[in-house]
């Protein structure tokens, strides 16, 4: 069976040789997600945190505090849970949308895409793209999260 | 970002150690730290631009930081009311370059810079790495407190096994 590459695998690598190591991982098996997104087209949407700030990564290798999950995409495994955790976030950071986010995107993961982490009691998990893998291409805006009365909750 | 209405001021931050991030997500938010003089602060992140984070930092005192754990008070209550009467304001690029520190009171924050009303905890704590040795070695508290202290460890997510040992180390009588 072909070993499946990771889409940002040169840094994982680069993590790895620094001591650090993927979690355990699993399948998709085509299961729907959830995923904080921008509706704006000047930010670039599903990009791991360190590959659109790879002076963090650097920084964080510096100080010994690197992480691979930056490598990977936060994801929620329903739309519940992720509105109930951006509706938490906005109340403490009215903010927020300018660094995470405006609204909640949607779509299905498939094994070929990637491999997940496990689910945390909130929903959140992380998903490790291969290559290959855009999810611009399959995830779609579905909501704005910013407009909804229910969730400003000021 | 918004030009904020305070005292420019010099502050040295490079004492700071971090204890735990409260609230993560794809990077801190809310995070806890000890001053070199052992004073608890809080690291609240309201605002960014291309190239700079903004953070108000304000010192509180465990017992508030408690309550706000224990969902007893607001993230917007701490805001409203830190230790000292004012805050701090500072800026942090790329590089982790501190700049622009302001002294700031909270009737002066604009409206996107605060919590709301009803921002209480809802998240789980990360402790950082090395917290449990910097606490043992850096921390006193009363000892009439201990029991208070070790609650609060456990709400912020410190190891059961670590916390009797760092209770039993910073407690003075």
């Amino acid at each position: 069976m072909e070993t499946m590459k990771f889409k940002y695998q040169k840094q994982i690598d680069e993590l790895i040789e620094q001591g650090y190591q993927l979690p355990k991982t699993y399948t998709p098996n085509n299961m729907s997600a959830c995923r904080f997104a921008f509706s704006d087209s000047t930010h670039q949407n599903h990009i791991p945190q360190y590959m659109s700030n790879p002076k963090r990564m650097l920084q964080n290798v510096t100080k010994g505090k690197a992480t691979t999950s930056l490598l990977a995409l936060s994801c929620f495994t329903t739309s519940l849970n992720a509105e109930t955790f951006y509706s938490n976030l906005h109340k403490a950071f009215r903010n927020i949308q300018t660094s995470i986010g405006d609204s909640l995107s949607e779509g299905k993961l498939g094994n070929d895409d990637g491999v997940k982490t496990a689910s945390s009691n909130n929903g959140h998990f992380d998903f490790y793209e291969y290559e290959g893998c855009d999810l611009n291409n399959t995830f779609q805006i579905t909501k704005n999260l910013c407009n909804n009365e229910d969730i400003k909750g000021f | 970002m918004k030009t904020l209405k305070g005292f420019d001021i010099q502050f040295d931050f490079s004492g700071f150690k971090k204890i735990a991030d409260l609230i993560y997500f794809e990077g801190p938010l809310l995070s806890h730290y000890v001053s070199s003089k052992g004073d608890d602060y809080l690291f609240y992140w309201v605002d960014r631009d291309d190239s700079d984070n903004r953070w108000l930092v304000l010192r509180v005192n465990l017992a508030s930081l408690q309550r706000y754990m224990a969902k007893d008070l607001s993230l917007r209550d701490l805001i409203d009311g830190p230790n000292d009467g004012y805050l701090y304001s500072v800026d942090v690029d790329d590089d982790i370059n501190y700049h622009n520190v302001k002294l700031v009171q909270p009737a002066d924050l604009p409206e996107e810079y605060l919590p709301a009303i009803d921002s209480y905890y809802e998240f789980e704590p990360i402790p950082a790495e090395d917290a449990a040795e910097l606490m043992t070695y850096e921390l006193t508290i009363p000892y009439k407190e201990r029991s208070r202290f070790e609650e609060f460890l456990l709400k912020i997510g410190f190891p059961v096994s670590s916390i009797k040992k760092v209770v039993s180390r910073a407690a003075i009588f």
